[in-house]
């Protein structure tokens, strides 16, 4: 999966897990760019990524996260 | 040596004056010896005891770092036990001084071992440094000295804010010069404290500790009003006592993050969390909620669920270790966990109702719930918490004239009521209005200083048991 397909896949999540069409997510988007981006919604976006992807995290890695961009490394590196 | 006494006054003009005389290399020395010193007068053992924990902390993190990658995590989970254990033993227990005394009878002397102050603050910033040493967010601290001086740093002892070793090591090797801007923003900052603690917030104490003492009000709109006003007096005494430890830190050249962000103005409890108190709701939020809710996240929404209602608990016990407290973080997290299980509605709901009406609702309901909930904390008792809620429910009304509680209370209510509109106001800009002091003319800046210390002395409560110290201070 090339890293535009990665982002690809990433908008939808994030649109479906905001409730968000208008969302569009880049490698320096932040939680302070999405409106209902808190802690309650951030382990509902990653419960969902996993499940797409068929990978897994590890709490370092998703307390580590400072934007999309590092989100998409991971995944790159996983699947 | 209470922030609210003169000797702390005369303390702070000796060491801000030491402070920006030596030469940077000592300028940290200076603020630890000063911060030993605040913590000496308060028990003379104290230093020790902090020279102590800080060096358990210090080689902690150092050996843990030395461990085996698949050891480092029972090595943490080890130190984070001891230091827990320790807490809860002087906290809750006479065992420590029982301990003390059976050393030191035998020879004739007798030692008393009480709860250190501060230590539920400087406990968080240690738990804090050696998760983040774990997690290697930060390296281990090389220098004793900078990790002892941010953990007892003399301006965060008392009550925080919980600076994380991450924000504040940094800043321990920066230059540090005198700043005419940084000590205009910490003198504001401090006067606007003292104002607040001293004129409104104990003046509010002396009106509301004598009701919740002999249980005299007896209808439940005005017990709903003494607990708001309780909550605004909560709010401005710990505002106060977080502007004046962040204006002191701000003249100091230190960066430290505010503990408020008009929490009165959000329009659920979780947003609520997020601007109250907000060192130690981060801290609970990066340690306690996210770990547990990703560990059970094949859960779904009830991961959620449960991490809000326990964390919330746990904060609930971190007050008081008692039936009331832990009710009130069972309440509270129940309301967190009901508002992540109902979000989708709620965004529904307000695309469908008027901005103005869905915010004013959303504040509305919000403040009612922490109305409700603050009699939990603040009544002697899970009875008497239990007696006020059920005249709320029970005995609402005699629509007696001002409620039984007579128009002085409600004045003063109607006081700290604008006194936290404006101080909210403030904290969601504080840049702007440190900006448009800086612009007013010369003669007038001095006359708002003159003025603000002549009212904070001439309209200060005194000589009152009631009001010593500041709030946040017994936790």
């Amino acid at each position: 999966m090339t890293r535009q397909e990665i982002f690809k896949n990433l908008n939808l999540i994030f649109q479906d897990v905001f409730d968000d069409e208008t969302i569009h997510v880049k490698e320096s988007t932040t939680a302070a760019d999405i409106e209902d981006w808190d802690s309650l919604t951030y382990v509902t976006l990653i419960i969902t990524i996993e499940k797409h992807f068929h990978i897994k995290f590890d709490m370092k890695e998703v307390s580590g996260f400072a934007n999309v961009g590092e989100m998409a490394d991971a995944i790159e590196r996983k699947i | 040596m209470s922030f609210t006494s003169f000797s702390f006054i005369l303390f702070l003009i000796v060491v801000f004056s030491i402070y920006f005389c030596v030469p940077q290399k000592i300028k940290s020395f200076v603020l630890l010896l000063a911060s030993l010193f605040f913590y000496y007068c308060w028990a003379k053992w104290a230093p020790l005891f902090m020279v102590l924990f800080a060096l358990f902390v210090y080689l902690s993190a150092r050996l843990m770092i030395k461990q085996h990658k698949q050891k480092q995590f029972v090595f943490m989970i080890s130190c984070i036990a001891i230091i827990m254990a320790g807490f809860f033993l002087l906290k809750y227990t006479r065992l420590p001084d029982q301990f003390l005394n059976a050393l030191v009878s035998p020879v004739g002397i007798s030692a008393s071992i009480v709860f250190p102050l501060g230590f539920s603050y400087y406990m968080f910033k240690s738990l804090s440094y050696l998760i983040d040493v774990y997690f290697e967010r930060i390296e281990p601290e090389k220098r004793y000295d900078y990790l002892l001086l941010h953990l007892c740093l003399f301006s965060e002892i008392v009550a925080g804010p919980i600076t994380r070793a991450i924000e504040f090591l940094p800043q321990i090797r920066q230059e540090k010069q005198f700043s005419p801007d940084n000590f205009r923003n910490g003198f504001l900052l401090i006067l606007w404290g003292y104002f607040k603690k001293l004129v409104i917030a104990d003046r509010l104490a002396l009106a509301i500790t004598p009701i919740f003492t002999d249980m005299s009000v007896s209808n439940g709109l005005s017990w709903l009003i003494v607990a708001f006003a309780y909550l605004i007096q909560l709010y401005l005494d710990f505002s106060a006592y977080t502007d004046i430890s962040v204006g002191i830190c701000e003249i100091l050249g230190y960066k430290v993050k505010h503990n408020f962000k008009a929490p009165f103005f959000q329009q659920t409890i979780s947003e609520y969390w997020r601007a109250w108190h907000m060192s130690l709701s981060s801290w609970l939020s990066d340690y306690v909620f996210a770990p547990l809710q990703f560990a059970w996240r094949a859960y779904g929404i009830y991961a959620s669920v449960f991490a809000a209602i326990i964390t919330l608990v746990l904060s609930g016990l971190w007050h008081k270790v008692s039936v009331a407290a832990f009710l009130w973080g069972l309440f509270m997290g129940s309301v967190v966990a009901a508002e992540a299980l109902f979000a989708k509605k709620r965004k529904k709901l307000k695309k469908e109702l008027p901005p103005v009406v869905f915010t004013v609702l959303g504040i509305s309901l919000t403040m009612l719930i922490n109305t409700i909930l603050i009699i939990f904390i603040r009544a002697g008792s899970a009875h008497d918490a239990w007696v006020i809620i059920c005249k709320y429910v029970f005995y609402p009304t005699t629509w007696s004239l001002a409620f039984g509680l007579g128009g002085k209370f409600l004045l003063l209510l109607a006081v700290g009521m604008a006194i936290t509109l404006f101080s909210h106001g403030i904290e969601l800009d504080r840049e702007k209005y440190f900006q448009k002091y800086a612009y007013l003319p010369f003669i007038v800046r001095c006359g708002v200083c003159y003025a603000a210390i002549f009212v904070i002395m001439l309209l200060q409560v005194q000589g009152s048991d009631i009001v010593k110290g500041f709030l946040y201070a017994q936790f």
